[in-house]
């Protein structure tokens, strides 16, 4: 299995077409429910107001500004995450950015550190990014057989409280470092999707980083 | 050998999102406009204008965010049974409202329990990568405060109708209020969330003399809330390197997965390729 998984470096990453598409369709498919689910909450359980009754006030957001809504308005945090396909069955923890803009990652490449200031997987809105270091002093990560995942393949993303947000790979990429933009693929405008990401192409020993990254594009499912 | 997706999504709908453009903590061109009531015992109305906005407003609850055009605006808070805003009970006050600036109007006592209101502009400049801001506003019947932060005052001889801030490394901090110069909380202490990019703002309000001090708490994104990172370097030890010397890396790669080499050798020869 390692064996054939490294023999894969050899091999461009394929050709998938339709990427675009396929983003644009689980954009399209995650924002239709959630509006129609604002109306639905507008009207008041359906109830046509009679006529001449009082004219009501606009409708303007209240709630108790205590700690305790607060900490309710937080997201579930992701605490595992499972690609069977690819045997990655790995804890989450959460990251920030670093001083220097990039993206803090788990030391260790056994680690995905979910970006706490995005979404969280099974959110209604943004993006949710979760990243791994590609390897680590002692060997290969679970994210390196990231580049050689199957479209459609489903993405597991266990949460705190014990729910599941389940996803289906739409595209997967890997890109130049020197061209790559995060703020382009994080822009959460089209809808909620989970985003992985790890590091792949050439080592520049020099730098120690790699040359680019694996970029993998994951739907929601909906239950 | 690199797809193009990123040329494919410029000719899509992404690219004519408005990609590029900064972070917006405020609906574009619009003011941002948060109500806070901070006057114990007493439920009300909130006339914006002339219009009932907020009805039947409790002590404690915080309504909006509205986004308003930039303006002047009145308000004026009336008894909850009012049938329109002629005979307020505050106000009415005049609001100037500026573009792409958030404010949270608090209706709060002042230092000596008279009923007051005061405007606060909410700061969503941006904040160092890996902070969050803390913003802390004593609008409470009460005297100068000191605010603690883990054990530590972080902001001290605050008083009413004030506030100081601060950004700080992200992360949940256990806040307490003593009275400006002593150590017995009179708040809290209470466990404070800052996210990344995220102004969090306590209020502390009530009265002292009534004994019913509280914390309340609103959240406003700056424009740095949910920052795409500048990159993603998620690699360290060039193992998964596919680069044309990379045979010999594989070749440890290949060993070290069968057991049959430990970490001293893989890092002997990767420190050789050098």
């Amino acid at each position: 299995m390692m064996v054939a998984l490294l023999a894969g470096c050899a091999t461009t990453t394929s050709e998938r077409s339709g990427v675009p598409s396929a983003i644009e369709r689980a954009a399209t498919s995650s924002l239709m429910p959630h509006d129609s689910g604002d109306a639905a909450a507008g009207t008041d359980s359906g109830e046509i107001p009679s006529v001449g009754a009082p004219v009501v006030a606009p409708r303007t957001p209240v709630y108790t500004a205590d700690l305790d809504y607060l900490a309710e308005q937080r997201d579930q945090e992701p605490v595992r995450l499972t690609v069977p396909e690819l045997g990655i069955d790995m804890d989450v923890t959460d990251v920030g950015l670093l001083r220097d803009g990039t993206l803090e990652i788990p030391e260790t490449a056994t680690v995905a550190g979910w970006y706490r200031a995005m979404a969280a997987p099974g959110a209604d809105d943004g993006i949710a990014l979760l990243a791994a270091h590609v390897d680590s002093p002692t060997g290969l990560g679970p994210f390196a057989a990231l580049k050689d995942v199957s479209e459609g393949a489903e993405v597991d993303v266990g949460l705190e409280d014990g729910a599941t947000a389940r996803y289906r790979v739409a595209a997967v990429e890997q890109t130049s470092k020197d061209t790559v933009d995060f703020e382009r693929i994080l822009d959460g405008s089209l809808g909620h999707h989970l985003v992985l990401v790890t590091c792949g192409g050439e080592f520049n020993w020099n730098t120690r980083h790699y040359d680019d990254n694996v970029i993998v594009w994951a739907e929601r499912i909906n239950d | 050998m690199r797809k193009t997706i990123f040329a494919s999504l410029a000719a899509g709908t992404v690219f004519a999102a408005g990609l590029g453009a900064p972070a917006m903590a405020v609906d574009d061109g619009k003011a941002e406009l948060s109500v806070l009531h901070g006057v114990p015992d007493l439920t009300v109305d909130v006339y914006v204008n002339g219009d009932l906005t907020l009805d039947d407003f409790k002590p404690g609850d915080m309504g909006g965010p509205l986004q308003l055009a930039p303006d002047t605006y009145s308000v004026a808070i009336t008894a909850a049974d009012a049938a329109d805003d002629s005979d307020p009970v505050l106000g009415p006050i005049d609001l100037e409202l500026e573009a792409d600036m958030s404010y949270t109007a608090v209706a709060h006592l002042d230092a000596d329990a008279n009923p007051t209101a005061t405007l606060f502009t909410n700061d969503i400049s941006s904040v160092p990568s890996g902070n969050g801001r803390l913003t802390v506003r004593h609008v409470a019947a009460a005297p100068a405060v000191d605010i603690w932060a883990d054990g530590e005052v972080l902001f001290k001889d605050l008083s009413n109708p004030n506030e100081m801030m601060a950004d700080v490394p992200a992360a949940t901090y256990e806040a307490a209020v003593s009275l400006a110069g002593e150590s017995d909380p009179v708040i809290g202490p209470a466990d404070v969330p800052i996210e990344d990019g995220v102004n969090t703002i306590v209020y502390a309000w009530g009265s002292a003399a009534d004994d019913n001090l509280a914390l309340a708490v609103q959240t406003v994104d700056t424009a740095t809330a949910g920052a795409a990172p500048t990159a993603v370097q998620a690699g360290t030890s060039g193992f998964a390197d596919t680069g044309s010397n990379s045979t010999v890396i594989w070749t440890v790669g290949i060993i070290a997965a069968l057991g049959l080499a430990g970490f001293g050798a893989t890092a002997a020869v990767a420190r050789s390729r050098r």
